[in-house]
């Protein structure tokens, strides 16, 4: 009896010790500023002035800050999310876990920004007198349909290309829906962990678009390719599904141009220069995406002396990274803007430049979703 | 602060268990109202000073009044004083910004300047408690305290201090002084605050996710979507209150103090008289024992009673909170329980029971739909939302959800029913079932840690984007 007693305890124990330890750990564990499975930065310690503890956030923030710092935060990240998963909501934190390592985001919103988005490009590109193609990416999850959990949100591609389609106005929209949907079947055209398409894909986008404007598609046999392991992107850093595989990523490049590329990039007033569109000191870093281009920057100019083309000016989202050292083997100087980021006229550029031809490349969701193209003029 | 968070269950909690048991005897109620003033002051701080105020001041009504009991009506005048401060108080702090803006739309030559005075968290239920010692100590049901931090420590005693249950001064005065901690006790407190941990973070939070994405496509749910959008937020409702007092009772017990229940499974009521039973107990029973009794409760006819439901039920409905959808709440639940006893109750208990299930269901369901939408326009667009065969059965998107939500469901509505206790009760004495009641509060820990931790995990993916 008296050792059952004692048994009895034992819930009471464990509770005790759970809490106790997690506090003193929280209390005595170094902290870091910086998480690499999330790729963000942690928050600070809330400010402890008078001010903010009797009338400001000082308790949120504290709440913030230490289910940031608490121990074992990643750990607990992750079964949070294969909880979540396994108990029926998959797709909860906005990533699906799907077939085969696929971490697919949830499809945009039905409540998007597409049309107004749409007559925002078309009317720059009118009034601007420019000759402007239009490719949208569509999602992952429409062209890997079959990589998807069963029970999913519609995925509504069709309905928005046709939108598309009816509305770009002046603009030349280059569909690659249906040839992504078959090429999806032999090929890996989008990463299993982040939600960028590969190089394999931008490639057969890249074709496209030399079809469509008339142009010599550089052969594939030119490029020389790296192959590289290890890669987390962003769906992964989102989803907490830790135990999913590392993707490859692949670098595509045509050592003709070695001594003829000219990178400069231009963030808020200043420019640097750069020979290669390459990036390698990205491969270190869990996420290797930004190696195409150095990642997000306001302004970039590409310059390829080998190429016999004019200019195109590029207005883009990260998707295009990958794309463009491709563009450059036929355009001469490529401009590419991240409307995210550059808050001049466009239309300056435009003038100054004297550019005529213009790419406008997005993925479906980013164009769906995107509140900056309002500053567009 | 609130017990669902981390900064309570890893620093507060593990903080005040360890000096609360190390601290002598005599000290150990001055350290549970110190702290509980801390915990209250986290999120409040400049309103630790008005609760203060306001124990102040009924500590010396209760005291006055105890020490002239037999001058009964110095003790009336004492009663009727402490009763105006506490509703005054009340009234200025969750009303105001009401009754001048509804006086600003019945008379608007007045021109009032509308007051929007921020809630002091917790302040109906500390209001309630200080209001039921005075009037306990009047009636001679309890002796009240000499000490100022005894008194006080029974208002701002942290477990019940924010969200209840509302404890009455008659059923722990004794407690205040004379209760001993023990293990078997400890043991019970920390199961039973577990279970409601897991009812708050594991099943409330995610049942009014739920309900928050159904709610957000209104019509196109279809009616088949918007019943589980409703069934899911009186889910939520049950199991974010009935947690919440369940974590409070078990921390009461941590401290050595025992409290009443406060729920009683709700959802298997066959009446709405029963749910009422079932539901907020410590709610219905103070309006029954301080208000519905003194104004006579059915002891001067049928007339008078029926009077006297409605006035208790608008109090009860306009507690809840100032907007006139609390007040209909209240008055809803206030006229079908007139209309059961009066009436339907004879009928009722002929009835098949899950007919009579159905019944109460459907009932308290709508009754939700009325406590959840202040704006009218919205309340009525998601009645007709229920009823309109037009919407069709359920929308695509609603249905995606549904289906990712059904295990869950199924937990919720299974764990709204009395099985699992029983289940419990049975295996209680089982050689082995130790280990599982380890193991299930590990894993409730783990998981409960994992959503608390989570629930900030919004990463900056658009940074390198």
């Amino acid at each position: 009896m008296k050792k059952k007693k004692i048994l009895n305890f034992i819930p009471a124990v464990i509770f005790l010790v759970f809490i106790f330890a997690m506090g003193l750990l929280f209390i005595f564990l170094p902290k870091s500023d910086y998480s690499p499975v999330e790729k963000r930065y942690l928050a600070d310690f809330p400010k402890t002035d008078a001010d903010n503890i009797l009338f400001g956030d000082f308790d949120t923030e504290f709440e913030s800050y230490m289910s940031d710092h608490v121990a074992g935060r990643s750990f607990f990240v992750g079964v949070n999310a294969y909880y979540d998963a396994y108990s029926g909501r998959n797709g909860s934190n906005g990533v699906y876990m799907g077939r085969d390592g696929y971490l697919i985001n949830d499809p945009v919103e039905r409540d998007n920004r597409l049309s107004e988005n749409l007559k925002i490009f078309s009317d720059f590109s009118s009034a601007n007198k420019l000759n402007t193609t239009l490719m949208i990416i569509p999602s992952t999850g429409y062209i890997m349909s079959d990589k998807l959990p069963e029970n999913h949100k519609d995925y509504l591609d069709e309905q928005y290309f046709k939108t598309i389609e009816k509305n770009c106005g002046d603009m030349k929209f280059l569909n690659i829906m249906k040839k992504f949907k078959d090429e999806s079947r032999s090929k890996q055209l989008f990463y299993r962990t982040d939600h960028h398409w590969t190089t394999e894909g931008a490639y057969i986008a890249y074709k496209e678009y030399c079809r469509s404007a008339g142009l010599d598609a550089e052969p594939e046999e030119s490029f020389e390719k790296m192959k590289v392991g290890g890669f987390y992107g962003t769906t992964y850093s989102t989803s907490g599904f830790w135990n999913t595989p590392a993707d490859d990523i692949e670098f595509w490049e045509n050592r003709d141009n070695i001594g003829a590329i000219n990178v400069s990039i231009t963030e808020g007033k200043k420019t640097s220069e750069y020979e290669n569109m390459f990036f390698m000191n990205h491969l270190e870093e869990d996420d290797k995406y930004p190696t195409f281009l150095d990642g997000n920057h306001a302004l970039v100019k590409i310059q390829n002396k080998n190429a016999d083309g004019g200019k195109l000016l590029v207005l883009k989202d990260s998707f295009a990274h990958c794309m463009v050292p491709f563009l450059a083997e036929n355009y001469s100087e490529i401009i590419m803007v991240d409307l995210r980021y550059y808050k001049s006229p466009i239309s300056d550029i435009v003038k100054k430049n004297d550019i005529n031809e213009c790419l406008v490349l997005y993925s479906l969701d980013n164009f769906a979703t995107d509140t900056d193209a309002a500053f567009l003029a | 602060m609130v017990f669902s968070s981390l900064l309570f269950l890893f620093l507060f909690l593990p903080a005040t268990l360890l000096i609360y048991y190390i601290v002598p005897r005599r000290f150990k109620n001055i350290f549970l109202f110190l702290i509980s003033l801390f915990f209250y002051g986290w999120g409040e701080p400049m309103f630790v000073l008005l609760m203060l105020a306001s124990t102040f001041i009924n500590y010396i009504h209760t005291y006055l009044i105890y020490k002239h009991k037999e001058n009964r009506s110095l003790g009336k005048k004492l009663v009727i004083s402490s009763v105006i401060i506490n509703l005054a108080l009340l009234g200025f702090f969750k009303y105001a910004g009401f009754i001048t803006e509804s006086l600003n739309i019945v008379m608007p030559f007045l021109n009032i300047p509308v007051l929007s005075v921020p809630l002091p968290i917790g302040i109906s239920f500390y209001t309630f408690q200080t209001m039921s010692c005075v009037i306990d100590v009047y009636r001679g049901d309890a002796p009240a305290k000499k000490s100022f931090v005894t008194f006080g420590t029974y208002v701002v005693l942290f477990p019940q201090l924010i969200a209840g249950p509302i404890v009455r001064y008659k059923d722990v005065a004794d407690q205040l002084d004379n209760r001993r901690e023990n293990m078997d006790q400890f043991v019970d407190g920390v199961k039973l605050f577990m279970v409601g941990l897991g009812k708050k973070i594991l099943i409330a939070n995610q049942m009014g996710l739920l309900w928050d994405s159904l709610r957000a496509t209104g019509q196109e749910n279809g009616i088949l979507g918007s019943w589980i959008g409703i069934i899911a937020y009186s889910l939520q409702i049950y199991f974010d209150f009935s947690g919440y007092s369940d974590m409070a009772i078990g921390l009461g017990r941590m401290l050595g103090f025992e409290f009443l229940k406060n729920f009683n499974y709700p959802y298997i009521s066959k009446t709405i008289t029963d749910f009422w039973r079932r539901w907020h107990i410590s709610l219905s029973t103070w309006f029954r024992e301080y208000v519905y009794i003194p104004l006579g409760g059915n002891r001067k006819g049928v007339p008078r009673q029926i009077i006297n439901l409605l006035i208790v039920w608008g109090c009860t409905g306009f507690w809840h909170g100032a907007s006139i959808n609390f007040l209909i709440w209240g008055l809803y639940f206030g006229v079908l329980l007139i209309i059961e006893k009066f009436v339907l109750m004879r009928f009722l208990e002929k009835l098949p029971s899950f007919i009579q299930h159905i019944y109460s269901l459907f009932l308290i369901c709508i009754g939700w739909v009325i406590f959840y939408f202040e704006d009218f326009g919205e309340m009525l667009g998601y009645l007709k939302n229920l009823f309109d065969p037009s919407a069709g059965l359920i929308g695509s998107d609603a249905l995606h959800i549904v289906i990712s939500y059904i295990p869950l469901l199924i937990v919720a509505i299974l764990a709204s029913t009395p099985l699992a206790f029983n289940i419990y009760k049975k295996l209680k004495e089982k050689k082995y079932m130790w280990l599982a009641e380890a193991g299930l509060c590990l894993a409730g820990l783990m998981l409960c840690t994992a959503s608390l931790v989570s629930q900030s995990y919004n990463p900056f993916i658009y940074f390198r984007f």
